[in-house]
């Protein structure tokens, strides 16, 4: 025992000057960070939030702690002073195994701990129930450099490859999900699913430790030199990066491209009725630097798609694209304008028409209150040969005329408090739908839902805080309410972000398939469309990926087929699985 | 000044297979597998070759001096430029060889899919004098250091200063001249035409300051290593 304690010393000894270091990072500037939106939002709570440093940089610190526990005393002639010692080889290794990886426990999870206390919002709990298997198995595997290299900085080199594998390659390879640090975070995975992460992690460490303790028993040495740590580190990123490929690779056929007028791009796909438009724009460099922007109808065939010409330039009438429109003549669109200085203002109906521009408005007897914080604003909904305006009264406008709506109906209405909108994450969610007999309860949550586009009649996604997706199946349906739960979310992977993924920006929810856009700030950052199964036993499953040039969004077809838009027009066949 | 070719080509010509096998791998697998657009895949690519002059650089004269095989060379009869000429020859294909063998798989796997073939070795040319001009920086900032290690982290410190710097002096945007003396103003690309630098007034302007650079690395070749620590 004497002896253990005295070998347990000694490591604690040599190692402490890395925990006093990760402190000093993990801890040190998060208090910065947290001092400093002290002074800049004056009232704000002190929060430490050590997570980013944590999470980042715990698998650096534990190579650098296991090199170095097992590379010291390999160094010159200590070896032989220590195997002249009275202790076994298993025993010196592994309290030196065993003192390193405490450091590092440590050193992650006191930051983390006091990130819990004072940040509110923290998910640090999740952190620390899975990120410590994941450091023990990096951990594990450094040490087993260090011990058959014996060369610390090309022990360190190597370390930091195996890191990279064990972080991104479950991320990238489907068979090795079951080991990805960032599913074993969310809060819809099973406890067999953890059970398995942290299983596989432990295995990888214990196999780790069980190589090292043999190859020194047997001093097992590997020459390393430069070609060897060169050779390394650049098969371990081909490998990732081979594997990013198989992840993120382009798996839908190109069926037609079309090139667009010199400098446009794709602003906006729409389909009214059977009538696709497409918007273009293109930025005019010069005095009154502005963007110019062009309307055509896209006519859709069997054969491919084709494109008309232009139909208004420079015109604010595209606007009519995002309202909704008249079934009966899907180019007139209607929208809801403020009226007045005052802050209950008067609210009108504005009528556009796509192609001719405005028509005259409807005064509607509805006011909105700016100033009441719980007042939501007023909701328009088109179905059939009826219009439907939501805010403190309920509207029926009867749109049979399209270019003259006129009211049938005007029933005052509490608006205030009504749960509509984006359910934000939260695992069960229920929208509060309004009174109006005529409309089925279907279309009544089409309603007062933010985007349309996303709700199918039985599944609802949505994107939250731009690099996450979550999933909701209908689950009851009454003539006032309609209750949600989450079944799924996806979470972009880092590779997805490396590689371009910015946040999830335009989403269309068709044929149980959602077409998801990254990028925003049309094409800074390399946008590309993923396509995620919605329906069946593992929903949110990505099963198509498509990169082209300036690719920000997608409108998927009836048929199966979808059409994106970015710097040229394509026409893309269904994801592998959903071909016919 | 042949023979001093040869033994560099001897111990070097390793370094510009294994370049040519990572970049042009690199450049195989995304454009294959087409999981960005192929012009951020060849930045992406080109980024990676930024890295060429780190690896070269530091393995010319800092390993030399850390191995201890600096002194006889300097002691043979031969003038210290023309050593360090013949190493700057050899680093000079290390830079470029690799990114050759990536445009060539480039240009065979994606020409004309989404840029043109001509626009995709423009593209892959000024990368590679952007290489070229980060060789000969890196080279004439780490030719006093006692070993690779130092000399590639300094390597990797004048990457990143470039980088850094090359931003900050193109936003807001200044004459393009200024912008120039940045070994990185090859590829760098302005919205605005009156601040984007002609290709054939950098290469000016970075012939001028590589040469001054190659000259002042030549003084310092023979001077000896700073203190190996």
């Amino acid at each position: 025992m004497r002896q253990l304690t005295a070998l347990a010393w000694k490591e604690w000894h040599e190692t402490r000057a890395f925990l006093w270091i990760a402190l000093g990072v993990f801890v040190g500037l998060p208090i910065c960070g947290g001092l400093e939106a002290l002074y800049q939002v004056p009232g704000r709570r002190f929060e430490i939030i050590a997570f980013p440093w944590v999470t980042m940089l715990g698998s650096v610190l534990a190579v650098f702690v296991a090199v170095g526990a097992s590379c010291r005393d390999f160094n010159g002639r200590l070896e032989d002073f220590w195997r002249s010692r009275p202790v076994g080889v298993a025993r010196w290794l592994l309290m030196k195994y065993v003192v390193g990886l405490a450091v590092v426990q440590v050193a992650c999870l006191i930051p983390m701990i006091l990130e819990m206390l004072t940040f509110r919002d923290s998910d640090s709990r999740s952190i620390m129930a899975w990120f410590p298997f994941m450091w023990t198995a990096v951990y594990g595997l450094s040490f087993l450099a260090g011990c058959m290299v014996r060369r610390t900085a090309h022990a360190a080199m190597l370390g930091l490859g195996a890191m990279l594998l064990v972080n991104f390659l479950p991320m990238i390879l489907p068979p090795l999900e079951w080991m990805n640090i960032a599913t074993a975070q969310l809060k819809t995975v099973s406890p067999a699913e953890h059970r398995h992460f942290a299983a596989g992690m432990l295995g990888l460490a214990m196999a780790a430790l069980a190589v090292s303790i043999l190859g020194v028993r047997c001093n097992w040495r590997i020459d390393s030199g430069r070609r060897m740590m060169y050779g390394s580190v650049s098969a371990a990123f081909l490998i990732l990066f081979a594997s990013a490929g198989y992840q993120l690779g382009t798996n839908m056929p190109i069926l037609q491209q079309i090139d667009l007028p010199a400098g446009q791009r794709v602003a906006n796909i729409r389909f009214l009725g059977a009538t696709g438009y497409l918007e273009t724009e293109a930025w005019l460099p010069g005095p009154g630097n502005h963007y110019n922007s062009w309307l055509r109808t896209i006519d859709v065939t069997p054969a491919g798609i084709e494109l008309g010409s232009p139909i208004t330039k420079h015109d604010d009438r595209w606007i009519s694209l995002y309202r909704p429109s008249a079934p009966l003549q899907p180019q007139i669109a209607y929208g809801l304008f403020e009226e007045g200085d005052n802050d209950e203002r008067a609210v009108v109906l504005t009528v556009h028409d796509l192609i001719s521009g405005n028509l005259p408005s409807v005064p509607l007897p509805l006011t909105f209150d700016n100033n009441n914080p719980r007042a939501v604003y007023p909701a328009l909904y088109e179905w059939k040969d009826r219009l439907y305006v939501m805010g403190t009264h309920l509207i029926t406008l009867d749109i049979s005329r399209p270019t003259v709506p006129r009211i049938i109906s005007d029933t005052p209405w509490d608006s205030v408090n009504r749960k509509w909108g984006p359910a934000n994450g939260e695992d069960k969610y229920s929208l509060s739908l309004p009174p109006i007999p005529d409309l089925p309860p279907q279309e009544r949550i089409k309603a007062v839902l933010f985007d349309l586009d996303l709700f199918d009649g039985e599944v609802l996604c949505e994107e939250t805080g731009g690099d996450a997706l979550d999933e909701y199946r209908l689950t009851n349906l009454t003539e006032s309410t309609a209750e949600f739960e989450k079944v799924a979310e996806y979470k972009e992977t880092m590779l997805q972000m490396i590689f371009g993924g910015y946040r999830y920006w335009d989403m269309k929810l068709m044929n149980g398939l959602l077409y998801a856009s990254t990028g925003g700030g049309y094409g800074m950052f390399n946008p590309s469309v993923s396509v995620f199964a919605t329906r069946g036993p593992q929903p949110l499953r990505e099963v198509g990926h498509f990169a082209a040039p300036g690719a920000w969004m997608a409108y998927p077809l009836p048929d199966g087929r979808a059409i994106v838009g970015g710097d040229k027009l394509y026409l893309i066949g269904p994801p592998p699985q959903h071909g016919d | 000044m042949p023979n001093l070719i040869w033994k560099e080509w001897r111990e070097q010509r390793w370094k510009l297979g294994f370049g040519c096998v990572v970049l042009a791998a690199t450049a195989y697998i995304g454009l294959h597998a087409r999981m960005i657009a192929d012009e951020a895949m060849l930045k992406w690519v080109c980024a990676l070759g930024f890295l060429l002059p780190v690896l070269s650089a530091t393995g010319l004269v800092p390993a030399e001096r850390a191995e201890g095989t600096l002194e006889s060379l300097l002691a043979l009869p031969v003038t210290p430029w023309r050593i360090l000429l013949s190493k700057t020859l050899m680093g000079l294909l290390l830079c470029a060889g690799p990114m050759a063998a990536a445009a060539a798989v480039s240009v065979m796997l994606a020409g004309g899919r989404e840029m043109t073939s001509d626009d995709m070795i423009v593209f892959y040319v000024r990368a590679t004098l952007a290489t070229l001009a980060l060789f000969i920086w890196t080279t004439a900032l780490t030719i006093h250091l006692p070993n690779e290690t130092r000399a590639g982290l300094l390597g990797l410190g004048v990457l990143m200063f470039w980088v850094m710097a090359t931003a900050a002096l193109a936003f807001p945007p200044i004459p393009w001249p200024a912008l120039a003396i940045s070994p990185l103003s090859f590829v760098f690309k302005s919205d605005q035409p009156q601040y984007q630098p002609p290709l054939i007034g950098m290469a000016m302007i970075q012939a001028v300051v590589t040469a001054a650079l190659w000259i002042w690395a030549s003084t310092r070749l023979a001077t000896g290593a700073e203190e190996k620590s």
